[in-house]
């Protein structure tokens, strides 16, 4: 039988391999302060099939960008024009508290939802103060996955900053998107993931890290690692080839691609 | 679909967390993922770093040519004469890499003076990191050698469209895509300078290869262009340096 590899190696996606992005961004072309090729979303939709990807978890750009509570509506329409393909994040902005909350206790039960992103970075909001403290209450006692931006060189977004959080909150599901990016910022998240049993790692920031991701899921529990492409700022393609083309077993890729996520978030989303 | 590398680096010495590091790791992991030739460098920094780039190159049966770091005139006691650079191009099909900012070697045509005489003329190509390149430097150089082939590798993760700029302005400058990782960046990147100005590039062993091939596979480009990134380039510039 040929492996997820060899079918890559000749240009196809092995049937029956499921991959669900749980870190994307989707909008209708709002331009970023990066210079990036913005489209519309059905062809993220249409690029994101073509390689493999069964379904993918997107928060708002415009959320991303300042306009939070338009940007969460305009995403939960989308996964009613994808359905069962795109599901959302709701985007928090501690700026917009009541009304994100509101939005996410409007949608918490809503098929489309899947978890809530926060970008300290685009918010201004340090993860090191209490400013997230609410939507943290709040999240844990609703069984909420908050999937967080970080980056070790960003002061608002320090994965290390995390360590006094966790000890306040250590029932809190998070997902710390590109494991901080640098090789410091990884070895910060790793060490999260080993010490709070609800820490999961979103490995797709590793790839800045020179660590190569066949050491890397040596480091923690293989069930603390998630799948994700930073679609529509990095190309889908970059973190797909890093799983699909690596050197250990399709049963270990399977779960990198999928699995892990669903069971963290408790439910199939494929 | 097989690939040739343009930048394909190694060390010594094993490195932690890098699965592939040393010499003979990298190329099994070469020979693993269909790329079957590459520009090899050695990224240590000891003295003897060219000779250990060389011997290797040299058992490879042809596999990998040996990119050797470029110190310029003004560092006599570091760098090669001029009978010696000709003999590295002729005898070894050689490749030169230059560090602007790491080793302190400004890309000035009074510090490399007749190096870029015998680059241009051998057609041989010149490697840089983007990192490390001053764009203006970079002009001044093309304005006088604007046949010199200079390659800029580890680009920027985002179209930054100074350095896309450069390589549209001049002639003989080309790109790796080590670091093309922005969306649709391949397509992008193939509009803005043409396939033939792309180098399939990995970076290894400080990026792991996985990205760098698939993205190749799955882009949305023609058959002929994706053969030319993937190889055909480095065929063209580096092997029959036409």
């Amino acid at each position: 039988m040929m492996t997820i590899k060899e079918y890559a190696m000749n240009g196809q996606i092995k049937p029956g391999l499921r991959i669900i992005d749980s870190h994307a961004h989707l909008g209708d072309g709002e331009q970023g302060a990066l210079y990036i090729k913005t489209l519309p979303a059905a062809e993220s939709v249409r690029l994101s099939k073509r390689i493999g990807i069964n379904a993918m978890v997107a928060s708002s750009l415009k959320a991303l960008y300042g306009g939070a509570p338009a940007g969460n509506e305009r995403m939960m329409e989308m996964t009613r024009l994808f359905p069962g393909y795109v599901y959302a994040s709701i985007f928090y902005d501690p700026h917009y508290h009541d009304e994100c909350i509101s939005q996410i206790e409007k949608y918490k039960e809503d098929p489309g939802f899947v978890g809530v992103k926060i970008h300290p970075r685009e918010t201004h909001t340090c993860i090191a103060t209490a400013d997230y403290d609410r939507l943290y209450k709040y999240c844990i006692d609703n069984d909420i996955l908050v999937a967080c931006h970080t980056w070790e060189t960003e002061p608002a977004n320090n994965p290390a900053d995390y360590f006094p959080v966790m000890d306040r909150f250590p029932q809190l599901k998070l997902q710390l998107c590109h494991m901080g990016g640098t090789y410091r910022g990884c070895i910060d998240s790793i060490n999260l993931a080993n010490k709070y049993k609800n820490v999961y790692l979103d490995f797709n920031g590793s790839l800045y890290s020179q660590i190569w991701i066949e050491e890397l899921i040596k480091e923690a529990p293989i069930e603390k690692f998630v799948f994700g492409s930073d679609q529509t700022f990095n190309d889908p393609r970059i973190m797909v080839g890093r799983v699909l083309m690596a050197d250990f077993d399709d049963e270990i890729k399977q779960k990198l691609l999928a699995e892990n996520f669903e069971k963290i978030i408790g439910r199939k989303l494929v | 679909m097989i690939f040739k590398d343009i930048n394909c680096n190694f060390f010594v010495q094993p490195q932690p967390l890098q699965y592939a590091s040393t010499h003979d790791e990298v190329a099994g992991i070469c020979e693993d993922n269909n790329i079957v030739t590459r520009a090899i460098y050695n990224m240590d920094k000891a003295a003897d770093a060219n000779a250990v780039t060389l011997k290797y190159a040299k058992e490879s049966g042809g596999k990998e040519y040996p990119v050797i770091r470029l110190m310029p005139p003004v560092y006599p006691e570091e760098t090669y004469t001029k009978d010696e650079m000709i003999k590295l191009i002729e005898n070894d099909k050689a490749l030169f890499r230059i560090h602007p900012a790491n080793y302190a070697a400004p890309l000035h045509t009074w510090v490399y003076d007749w190096m870029l005489d015998i680059l241009t003329e051998s057609r041989t190509p010149l490697l840089v990191s983007l990192q490390e390149l001053n764009l203006n430097d970079a002009a001044a150089v093309k304005e006088k050698y604007p046949d010199l082939r200079m390659i800029i590798t580890n680009t920027d993760q985002w179209l930054n469209r100074q350095y896309v700029g450069f390589c549209q302005y001049y002639k003989n400058v080309y790109f790796d895509t080590c670091n093309t990782i922005e969306y649709y960046g391949i397509e992008n990147m193939v509009e803005l300078i043409g396939a033939d100005k792309f180098l399939f590039g990995t970076y290894m062993p400080e990026k792991e290869p996985y990205d760098k091939t698939f993205q190749i596979l799955f882009c949305e480009l023609s058959q002929e262009e994706k053969e030319l990134i993937a190889h055909g380039n480095f065929e063209r510039l580096v092997e029959v340096r036409a």
